[in-house]
C-alpha cells in the first residue's frame, strides 16, 4: 500500500529526504502543469517548479499537517506564478474582484439563436476551436484563470480552491461561474463568426 | 419560478451538481420550452465540456527540467544536513 502523503510530510520534517523526495515525485507534474497554464510557456513553468518545491523544501519544517500537503503545495505554487506574472507586467495590477464583462440578458437574447453546442464542429477534434478556446482561457482575468484552471487542471473542489487562494467560497464560485459565462461568449463569438464565413 | 435571468446565475450550480432536486426540475422545465434558455443551457453546457477536456490535457515534465529540480533540491538538502 502507498504511503500517505501525511506520513512523508511528517517523515520530511523530522530530516528524511527521502520522502520529501518522494513528495516531489509524487506531485511535479501537476505542479508542473498548473504553472504552464497559468504562466503560458515552458520556461517559467520550469523555474515555477523549482521555486515551488524550494519553498515546500524550506518552510515544510512549519507545515501543519491539519492542512492538506497538495493544497498548501499548490497555493505556494500559484503564489509564485502570480508574483511572476505581476513582475511582468511591471507591477501593473489588477483589483481582486475586477468584474468580467458578460453580456446584458437582451443581449444575450438577441444572440441565442443559434446552438453552436449541436456543430459537430464543437469539439476539441478541431484545432481551430481548440486554440479559440486556448486563447479564451489565457484572456480570462488572473484571478478568474487561476480559480479555472485549480477547478480543472488539479481537480480541486471548491472549498480546496478556496483554501489554496485563501479566498471565500462565494468568491471562488463568483469567479468560476463568471469565467465560464465569459468562455461561452469567446466561443459563441468564435462559432458566429465561423457561421458567417461559411 | 426560474427565469432566464435566474437561469444564467445558477447555471454553474447546476452542473456542479450544487442544487437542490426541485430547483434543478424547474430548471428542466424552463429549458424544455423557451428557446434562449435552451441554447444558453446547451451552449454552457457544451462550454463546460469542452473546458473539461482541453483542462484534462497534460504535458510531462521534460526530462532536463526533471533532472535539474532533482539536482536543485540535492544541493539545498547538503545545505541543510551541513
Amino acid at each position: 500500500m502507498a504511503v500517505s502523503d501525511e506520513t512523508l510530510v511528517e517523515k520530511s520534517q523530522q530530516g528524511d529526504y527521502l520522502s520529501f523526495q518522494e513528495l516531489v515525485k509524487r506531485h511535479e507534474k501537476k505542479i508542473y502543469n498548473l504553472a504552464y497554464k497559468i504562466m503560458g510557456n515552458k520556461e517559467d513553468a520550469s523555474d515555477v517548479l523549482q521555486e515551488t518545491f524550494l519553498q515546500a523544501f524550506r518552510k515544510i519544517p512549519g507545515f501543519k499537517s491539519k492542512a492538506k500537503f497538495s493544497t498548501w503545495l499548490y497555493r505556494i505554487a500559484v503564489n509564485i506564478c502570480l508574483m511572476r506574472k505581476r513582475r511582468q507586467k511591471k507591477m501593473k495590477t489588477v483589483s481582486l474582484d475586477v468584474p468580467i464583462l458578460t453580456k446584458q440578458e437582451d443581449e444575450i437574447r438577441r444572440e441565442l439563436r443559434d446552438d453552436w453546442s449541436k456543430s459537430p464542429l464543437a469539439s476539441l477534434e478541431s484545432e481551430e476551436v481548440k486554440r479559440a478556446l486556448s486563447d479564451a482561457i489565457d484572456s480570462l482575468p488572473e484571478e478568474y484563470r487561476t480559480v479555472f484552471l485549480l477547478r480543472g487542471v488539479n481537480g480541486f473542489s471548491n472549498e480546496e480552491v478556496a483554501n489554496a487562494l485563501k479566498i471565500s467560497l462565494p468568491a471562488v464560485k463568483s469567479r468560476l461561474h463568471r469565467a465560464r459565462l465569459f468562455l461561452r461568449d469567446k466561443l459563441s463569438e468564435y462559432f458566429k463568426e465561423y457561421g458567417s464565413k461559411e | 419560478m426560474i427565469d432566464f435571468d435566474k437561469l444564467f446565475e445558477l447555471l454553474s450550480d447546476y452542473f456542479d451538481e450544487e442544487l437542490e432536486d426541485d430547483i434543478c426540475a424547474e430548471i428542466d422545465e424552463l429549458v424544455s420550452e423557451d428557446f434562449c434558455s435552451k441554447v444558453l443551457f446547451n451552449t454552457f453546457a457544451k462550454t463546460i465540456e469542452l473546458c473539461r477536456e482541453i483542462e484534462a490535457e497534460e504535458i510531462e515534465v521534460p526530462e532536463e527540467v526533471h533532472v535539474r529540480l532533482y539536482e536543485f533540491l540535492e544541493i539545498e538538502i547538503r545545505k541543510r544536513r551541513w
